[in-house]
């Protein structure tokens, strides 16, 4: 039966099928190593691409929190209407609102002068110092869309500043902008 | 191709041929055997890294074979949830052409190898086939050695017996033994 046994050792195998195994081995093998390649990259590339989110989202966050672009004063959501103005020395209230009924305060609806005042507003850029100054005036824009903006507004060193009522953002105005917009704010006050 | 290419190449020529035989007497079945056989190659060179050079690389070739080869039976099994057995998925099948050819005492002996259990056809195909040491074949079949010395004598007991059972033809078989 031993020899029996052993002449199940040998099967027949065609020498085609024995290359062409093993061009097929030589092909798996090489998709497998591009594989591993590609796999052992795809930590780098994740980690990349996280990164890349990550600094993206902070850069979007400052963007909205106001901090770190070029930080124009947010675009006016309509035409200015009215402006009225009011002398004030106190950062803590806001006399349009407390005397609009009284006389020391002057309204302005010159549209000119209030399309530069739009302007100014726009192109004024966020500064990170906060000169404080002694002659304020406090401004309150009536909106064509019935909103209202409120704003403090000072000169500094030939320099004018603006910010929101009880906002601590600060910004700067545009020079040639600046003075006739100053010019414009003491014909109002003088005048009444 | 690959690193180390030259050199597997020439272990793919020197052995894919035995490896092939060997797992088509587990399979029976030519075109799943070289399928089989490229699948313990590339086995092979991804963990030849893991070679122990004090087995002989023939010896841990059939191992992975054995092991691809066995993987691929339970997979095929419809019997999942039983222990697998090749007797069940093999015995009502025909021999093989391969098998055909070399006659019908040689298509007697393989037939009844196929009705064994799954133990004693992988002692007899190691041991009496492929003339692995008992130390070789405890290597590639995870058993101890005393497991395989016993577990030969009883398959080729019941081997003898199974072939008796066919009657006419066995006798010419056994007188060769």
């Amino acid at each position: 039966m031993d020899d029996a046994l052993k002449e199940l050792d040998s099967i027949h195998r065609k020498i085609t099928a024995k290359n062409k195994s093993f061009q097929q081995i030589e092909s798996k093998l090489a998709h497998n190593n591009q594989q591993k390649i590609i796999s052992k990259r795809i930590p780098y590339y994740m980690t990349s691409v996280a990164t890349l989110l990550i600094f993206s989202c902070l850069v979007l966050w400052k963007w909205d929190d106001g901090i770190g672009r070029a930080d124009n004063y947010p675009v006016l959501s309509s035409t200015i209407m009215e402006a009225i103005i009011a002398t004030n020395h106190s950062y803590d209230s806001f006399q349009p609102i407390e005397y609009m009924y009284k006389k020391d305060y002057a309204i302005s609806s010159n549209n000119e002068w209030l399309e530069l005042l739009h302007s100014l507003i726009t192109n004024a850029e966020r500064v990170e110092e906060q000169p404080i100054g002694k002659n304020m005036y406090d401004c309150l824009l009536l909106l064509e869309n019935n909103e209202n903006i409120k704003l403090k507004i000072w000169i500094e060193d030939n320099d004018l500043y603006f910010m929101e009522w009880n906002k601590k953002i600060v910004y700067k105005a545009n020079n040639a902008e600046s003075e006739q917009i100053m010019a414009g704010i003491q014909r109002i006050i003088e005048k009444e | 191709m690959v690193d180390g290419g030259e050199e597997f190449s020439q272990v793919y020529d020197e052995y894919s041929d035995r490896i092939f035989s060997y797992i088509f007497l587990l399979v029976n079945n030519r075109a799943t055997a070289e399928d089989l056989t490229q699948e313990s190659f590339i086995k092979a060179y991804q963990s030849f890294n893991q070679f122990n050079e004090e087995s002989q690389l023939y010896t841990w070739l059939v191992k992975i074979a054995r092991n691809t080869a066995i993987d691929y039976i339970r997979k095929k099994s419809k019997y999942r949830y039983l222990p697998f057995d090749l007797k069940n998925l093999y015995s009502e099948q025909q021999s093989p052409d391969e098998i055909l050819l070399k006659g019908e005492k040689i298509t007697i002996l393989y037939e009844a190898i196929n009705r064994l259990k799954m133990d004693y056809r992988e002692v007899i195909v190691l041991r009496k086939i492929k003339e692995f040491s008992i130390k070789e074949s405890a290597e590639i079949l995870n058993w101890k050695e005393d497991k395989v010395r016993i577990t030969t004598l009883r398959a080729i007991k019941a081997l003898k017996k199974e072939l008796k059972k066919r009657g006419e033809g066995f006798e010419e078989v056994l007188s060769n033994g």
